[in-house]
C-alpha cells in the first residue's frame, strides 16, 4: 500500500478503502441485558441517604454544632475586615500597554479625546455598574513602551501613569462619574434610545473629593494653573522634558475638557437625543436650565 | 344616589347598574357593601388613550438639527465591525506584530483571530492543577506543525524531564500541549511569520 508520507485525513481515507463494508454478514446483535430489575427511581437504592443513622432518618444536628465543644464559629473573636466591602467603589484596571494596543489596532482613535465612552466602546474593557464599577483605573504596566499622544480622562491614575502620558505630550484628567452617569457613559446608544434627558454628573463623595480636587492627581475639579505647575514638577521628578502643548498641532484636541456636570463631550445635561429623527431636544424652561447647570 | 345603586344591585338590573356606575365619576362610590362592584386596580386595557394633550402646559423645548452638535452624538457610537489595525513595518509600539508574507511558504498555516491576534490560549482546569495550551485555527499539515512546535518546546525546556504531551484534533484544526507554553508558542509562530 502506498501510504508512506501520508498523515491524518489522507491516511484515514486509505485505511477506509481497505476496510470491509458494513453488511449483513458482519452485523451482530447487541450484548444481552441484565435479567434483574430493581424497583423505584434508581433501581431500589437508598436515594443517597445511606443505611441507618441520622442520614437515613434525616434528623441532622444544627449547622455548626460540634456535640458539646465550643463551636468553631464562636471560638474566636470577630474582626470585620471586609465590613462594607460590597458598597465600596471599584475601578477595573486598564494598563497602558492595553491602551497602546487599542490605539495600534484602531480600537481607540487618539485624534479625539478618550473618555469612559471611548474605552467602553472598544468592547475589550468591561465595566459593570452593578458591580460598583465607577469607571476605570489606568495602571502603569507598559509605561515604558507607551508612545502615543492622548487626551485621556480616566477615573483613577497613579503618578507613573500620569508621567508616562505627559512625557509623550499627552494630557490626563481624573474625573468622577456616579453610577447613573456610568450607565449612560458605557452604552450611550442604549441610553439615548430610552428617550430620557442626559443626567447631570454628580459631584464626588467626600472620601474622594480631595483626590479629584488635587492638581497632583490631575483632578477635574483642580485649578488649571496648579495643574500646569504640577506637570512641570512631575517632569523634573521623572527626568523628561515636558513637551509644550501650546505649540502642538493638536492643541484644540488636547485642551478639550468636559464640564464637571457633563457626561458626553459637547452634549449638555438635560438634552434629549432622538436617534431616529437625528434631533437634539433642549429644554427651555428656566427651572430646568437652572437645575441642569448648577 | 348610593341608595339607588344599592336597590338596583338587589334587583339585579345589571345594565342600569352599569350605566349608573359609569355616570358616577368617583370610584369610591362603586365600593358599596353587598354590591360587589369593586374596582381593585386600573386595567390599562380599559383606560382610554390619552388624546388632546394640552401642549401649552408641557415643558417647552427647542429642536436642534445642528450638524456640529450631532457630530458629538456620533462620537459616542461604538464601531460595528472590528477595525483593521494601523500599518506597521515592523513591531507596533505595543508589541503587536502583523502577519508577514513568508508565513505562506510553510506546509501549515495558522490564521489570526477576528481581532488580529494569535489564536493561542491557556486553559486552566481542576482548580489550577492542569494547564493546557491550545492552538486554534490551523490549516494544512497539522502533524508537521505539532512535531515542529514540540521539538522547539523540548529544546528550550529547562526541566529535567523534557517531554511534552500533546494532542492533535485534525478535524477542528487544534493542537493541545500540556503545560503553559503560550508565550513560547506565540514567539515561535511570530518567527514563522504568522
Amino acid at each position: 500500500m502506498a501510504r508512506a508520507g501520508l498523515y491524518g485525513r489522507e491516511l484515514a481515507l486509505t485505511m477506509l478503502r481497505a476496510l470491509p463494508r458494513v453488511c449483513l454478514a458482519n452485523l451482530k446483535p447487541n450484548a444481552k441485558k441484565k435479567p434483574k430489575r430493581g424497583r423505584g427511581q434508581h433501581g431500589g437504592d437508598k436515594h443517597g441517604a445511606g443505611n441507618k443513622g441520622s442520614g437515613q432518618r434525616q434528623n441532622y444536628m444544627r449547622v455548626g454544632y460540634e456535640t458539646g465543644n465550643i463551636p468553631f464559629y464562636l471560638r474566636f473573636g470577630h474582626e470585620s475586615y471586609y465590613k462594607g466591602h460590597h458598597l465600596r467603589r471599584q475601578y477595573p484596571p486598564m494598563s497602558l500597554q492595553q491602551l497602546q494596543l487599542m490605539i495600534d489596532t484602531n480600537r481607540i482613535d487618539n485624534n479625539k479625546p478618550i473618555d469612559l465612552t471611548a474605552i467602553a466602546n472598544t468592547g475589550i474593557i468591561s465595566i459593570k455598574p452593578d458591580w460598583k464599577h465607577y469607571g476605570v483605573q489606568l495602571t502603569d504596566e507598559g509605561a515604558d513602551l507607551f508612545t502615543s499622544k492622548v487626551n485621556i480622562e480616566v477615573q483613577w491614575a497613579s503618578e507613573p501613569v500620569i508621567a508616562a502620558i505627559e512625557r509623550n505630550g499627552g494630557v490626563i484628567t481624573t474625573a468622577f462619574y456616579d453610577l447613573h452617569s456610568v450607565y449612560a457613559a458605557i452604552n450611550p446608544v442604549k441610553f439615548f434610545k430610552k428617550g430620557e434627558p442626559i443626567p447631570r454628573r454628580m459631584l464626588p463623595p467626600l472620601d474622594c473629593l480631595e483626590y479629584y480636587c488635587d492638581a497632583v492627581s490631575r483632578g477635574y475639579l483642580a485649578d488649571p494653573e496648579k495643574i500646569s505647575y504640577e506637570r512641570l514638577v512631575l517632569a523634573q521628578k521623572y527626568g523628561y522634558e515636558l513637551p509644550k502643548i501650546e505649540d502642538d498641532v493638536d492643541y484644540n484636541m488636547l485642551m478639550e475638557r468636559k464640564d464637571p456636570r457633563q457626561i458626553f463631550y459637547g452634549l449638555d445635561p438635560g438634552w434629549v437625543i432622538s436617534l431616529t429623527d437625528k434631533l437634539i431636544l433642549k429644554p427651555k424652561a428656566k427651572y430646568l436650565t437652572e437645575f441642569y447647570n448648577n | 344616589m348610593a341608595g339607588a345603586l344599592y336597590s338596583l344591585a338587589r334587583t339585579k338590573n345589571l345594565i342600569a347598574l352599569k350605566k349608573l356606575s359609569e355616570s358616577l365619576a368617583t370610584p369610591s362610590l362603586h365600593c358599596i357593601n353587598n354590591c360587589r362592584l369593586q374596582i381593585r386596580c386600573i386595567n390599562p386595557r380599559n383606560t382610554p388613550l390619552v388624546t388632546n394633550i394640552d401642549v401649552s402646559k408641557l415643558t417647552d423645548f427647542e429642536k436642534s438639527k445642528n450638524p456640529e452638535e450631532w457630530r458629538y452624538v456620533e462620537r459616542c457610537f461604538p464601531i460595528k465591525v472590528v477595525p483593521s489595525p494601523k500599518h506597521f513595518d515592523g513591531t507596533a509600539p505595543s508589541g503587536w506584530i502583523p502577519p508577514r508574507e513568508h508565513s505562506k511558504s510553510h506546509p501549515f498555516f495558522v490564521s489570526r483571530t477576528k481581532n488580529y491576534m494569535l489564536p493561542v490560549y491557556l486553559l486552566i482546569s481542576f482548580r489550577g492543577s492542569r494547564h493546557i495550551t491550545v492552538i486554534k485555527k490551523i490549516d494544512g499539515n497539522i502533524w508537521q506543525l505539532e512535531s515542529e512546535i514540540k521539538t522547539y518546546l523540548e529544546s528550550i525546556s529547562t526541566k529535567y524531564y523534557k517531554k511534552i504531551a500533546s494532542r492533535v484534533n485534525e478535524m477542528s484544526g487544534q493542537i493541545r500541549f500540556r503545560g503553559d507554553h503560550v508565550e513560547n508558542i506565540k514567539q515561535w509562530l511570530i518567527t514563522k511569520g504568522f
